[in-house]
């Protein structure tokens, strides 16, 4: 899998109905069914993984397209379940997007949807051939087509016309080094895939719960890895997967480490100086507010999983930016101990320095900074650490001294240092996240 | 002179080793003091040691003043070479840099040191400029920036036995990737014995750390609208730092440890001084 370092952000804009009515009505009765058929065989031809011809077909489509799909395979999903149902809703986002509308779940009212005779018949035989419990595996597999599309790098370019925009909207800033480089159209489709997920139903459930689904789970852990290895931040997605799985120390872990990188620099750079309005990004906070969100998140992953390490060493980072240090150390020097990964236990002694030093504990901060530039000798920031005590003691010589040899190296491979890739290292199992998916996708078979 | 110049500055020069438990010598005392004097924006030039007044910890001193032009410059230009300094900036950089070594003197010495996410000491102070422009031409944009990391590696640089050393940091954003806190760089600065001038793309935000550490060593910091002008920049903070005084003294009548607040003004003259704020002596 090619990862691109691109840094994107990405809001959502609930636009309304911008492209209603734009298409004639029987236009509209004829493809649409051809092509939720059209949509149902990719899903069910598309390999998990693969860039096969299923996968690039759907790519193709434009959000507009996708967006009906979604309508359509929503009907599909209800004759799945009521054969004799003869009334189709619509979902409509109810509240379009304002400064001062913070959505912390997007409401929906619902119209009905007027499918002429011909067309009902034609989706009660395409959701025959689903058959009963057969939707949830279409729903999970077609999210993981749609996630797919992204993570091989198969979407179309974002279309700039807003009069193909579809109803649902999202906008991307594109950011290097803590400045905006671009504003784009977003990509829809993790949006489809939630939106399918949505309405995942356990066999015997009397109402959707895609919350008690292990796929769904996954299909969260993976894709949340993905958007944080690549830095294509979604602070919904993110809220999503822990309104679904409040109790999963996995997701509230990643969440965490959402919320931390939206309290780091260069998310907070880009808020500050964006020409796009502030209030667009109304789920990420300032920088207070975000790690405050971290802290607990950490927190309510070690209530779960108190032997998850790389959330102990990440909720130390985050007291210690919030000024607790006492607390923070408390947690780092437990990490120190049980962190047995090089990259964790690396990050551990760092933040233990830090944090040491902070407090005045120099001989701690010292030994913590010498241990982070064994694991990782030519990493600069140990010896930053070191030449910063050497500073504070005011000795001048062993400042410099400390630092001179991992300044000077001219061959960039040997300078390599964990903490350039702190804010995406927790994202360094997505292949095997990936992998997971797609096993469990294979045994829903 | 009652102070020679081969004197660490301020007292923390000479601590003893142990970080834990820092020793104040009174073996050296001197403590030196740049400061600038200016009159409605002008620099005020021609003053005595009887024109001004220094108080350390608030007890008046009895100071010295060094002859300038037997002291030469230590010239550390910390640059930002991130992502964003990218094309026409990256010219106007260079530039700016090579126009401000063309003025240093025979005895002056310069280095350079740039930072992105990596900071890399390009060349070590030395008196043979034509290495400090070749280490510039190799200079390549790239990555994040590392702002507190770079100024704090570039503050352990232009630490010198010899001359007056003059910190240059430019930077043309935010701070995306420093390691170390700015609390931590900014009080060890209080120790260093160098004046530092920030030099900062204007934006919306604020460059704080770049004001507060000009604040503490007696330097400032330049908020330019763009780099088309930035040779100007370098060369006027390189004419300011010229004209500075240098005042010496022994202290007297207070602590031989901890945080010294400086106060230096003017005895009988209108003007403004910047000096440092303060000197760390011991812990």
């Amino acid at each position: 899998m090619r990862l691109h370092t691109a840094l994107v952000i990405v809001a959502m804009l609930w636009t309304g109905s911008a492209t209603r009515g734009q298409d004639s009505a029987v236009e509209r009765k004829i493809d649409r069914v051809d092509r939720v058929r059209q949509w149902v065989e990719a899903v069910e031809q598309h390999e998990p993984g693969a860039a096969d011809d299923s996968l690039l077909r759907v790519a193709s489509w434009d959000r507009t397209t996708v967006w009906r799909v979604w309508i359509d395979v929503g009907t599909l999903v209800s004759l799945v379940r009521d054969p004799g149902i003869g009334v189709f809703y619509e979902p409509v986002e109810a509240e379009p997007f304002s400064g001062i509308f913070r959505a912390q779940v997007p409401r929906y009212r619902s119209r009905t949807i007027s499918y002429g005779w011909d067309d009902v018949k034609r989706l009660k035989v395409i959701a025959k051939e689903i058959g009963a419990g057969g939707e949830d595996r279409l729903l999970k597999r077609g999210a993981s087509l749609h996630a797919d599309i992204v993570m091989l790098q198969a979407s179309q370019p974002a279309t700039q016309d807003p009069a193909r925009r579809g109803r649902s909207s999202m906008f991307m800033v594109y950011m290097a080094d803590g400045q905006q480089t671009g504003v784009d159209d977003g990509s829809f489709q993790w949006e489809m895939g939630r939106r399918l997920l949505d309405k995942v139903r356990p066999k015997g459930a009397p109402r959707n719960d895609p919350g008690a689904d292990e796929t769904v789970r996954l299909w969260y852990l993976a894709s949340t890895a993905y958007m944080q290895a690549l830095q294509q931040l979604d602070a919904w997605h993110i809220e999503r997967a822990v309104q679904l799985f409040p109790r999963d120390p996995e997701i509230l872990f990643m969440a965490a480490c959402g919320r931390e990188m939206f309290s780091g620099p260069q998310i907070q750079g880009v808020l500050a100086t964006t020409t796009v309005s502030r209030d667009l990004f109304n789920l990420i906070g300032d920088e207070g507010d975000e790690l405050g969100r971290a802290e607990r998140l950490y927190r309510q992953s070690l209530e779960r999983d108190p032997t998850r390490a790389e959330a102990r060493i990440r909720l130390g980072r985050v007291l210690g930016r919030r000024g607790k240090h006492q607390d923070a150390i408390v947690e780092l020097r437990r990490a120190a101990m049980e962190a047995d990964i090089r990259v964790l236990q690396y990050y551990a002694h760092m933040f233990l320095g830090a944090e040491a030093t902070a407090l005045g504990l120099v001989d701690e901060a010292q030994s913590a900074y010498e241990r982070a530039s064994e694991l990782f000798p030519w990493a600069q920031s140990p010896n930053m650490g070191i030449s910063a005590l050497a500073a504070l003691a005011g000795n001048r010589g062993e400042a410099f001294s400390a630092i001179e040899p991992v300044l000077s190296s001219d061959d960039p491979a040997l300078a390599d240092d964990p903490w350039w890739t702190y804010y995406t290292s927790q994202a360094r199992d997505l292949i095997d996240l990936v992998e997971s998916l797609y096993t469990a996708l294979a045994k829903a078979q | 002179m009652k102070t020679a110049l081969v004197s660490a500055m301020c007292a923390g020069a000479v601590l003893t080793a142990t970080a834990q438990q820092p020793i104040f010598s009174s073996r050296v005392d001197a403590v030196r003091v740049d400061v600038l004097v200016k009159d409605r924006g002008q620099v005020v030039r021609g003053l005595g040691p009887q024109d001004f007044e220094v108080r350390d910890e608030g007890v008046l001193q009895e100071i010295d003043l060094v002859r300038l032009e037997q002291v030469p410059l230590n010239v550390v230009l910390g640059l930002d070479v991130s992502q964003s300094v990218n094309g026409e900036r990256l010219d106007h950089l260079l530039t700016a840099s090579n126009t401000l070594l063309d003025r240093l003197n025979g005895e002056d010495r310069a280095a350079l040191l740039t930072f992105s996410h990596a900071v890399r000491l390009r060349q070590e102070l030395t008196p043979d400029i034509p290495r400090v422009r070749e280490a510039l031409g190799a200079v390549v944009p790239q990555g994040q920036t590392s702002l507190v990391d770079g100024t704090s590696a570039a503050i352990a640089l232009s630490g010198s036995d010899v001359g007056r050393s003059l910190l240059i940091v430019f930077s043309d954003g935010v701070d995306t990737s420093s390691f170390l806190s700015s609390d931590v760089v900014l009080q060890s600065a209080r120790r260093a014995d160098v004046v530092t001038y920030g030099v900062a793309v204007r934006s919306k935000i604020n460059p704080k750390f770049l004001k507060e550490l000009g604040e503490l060593t007696g330097g400032s910091v330049f908020e330019i609208e763009s780099t088309k002008d930035l040779s100007q920049t370098f060369l006027r903070i390189l004419e300011e730092f010229r004209q500075r005084y240098l005042l010496s003294y022994t202290p007297r009548g207070v602590p031989s440890t901890g945080w010294h607040r400086l106060d230096v003004r003017l005895k009988g003259r209108r003007g403004t001084v910047s000096a440092r704020a303060g000197y760390q002596a011991g812990r």
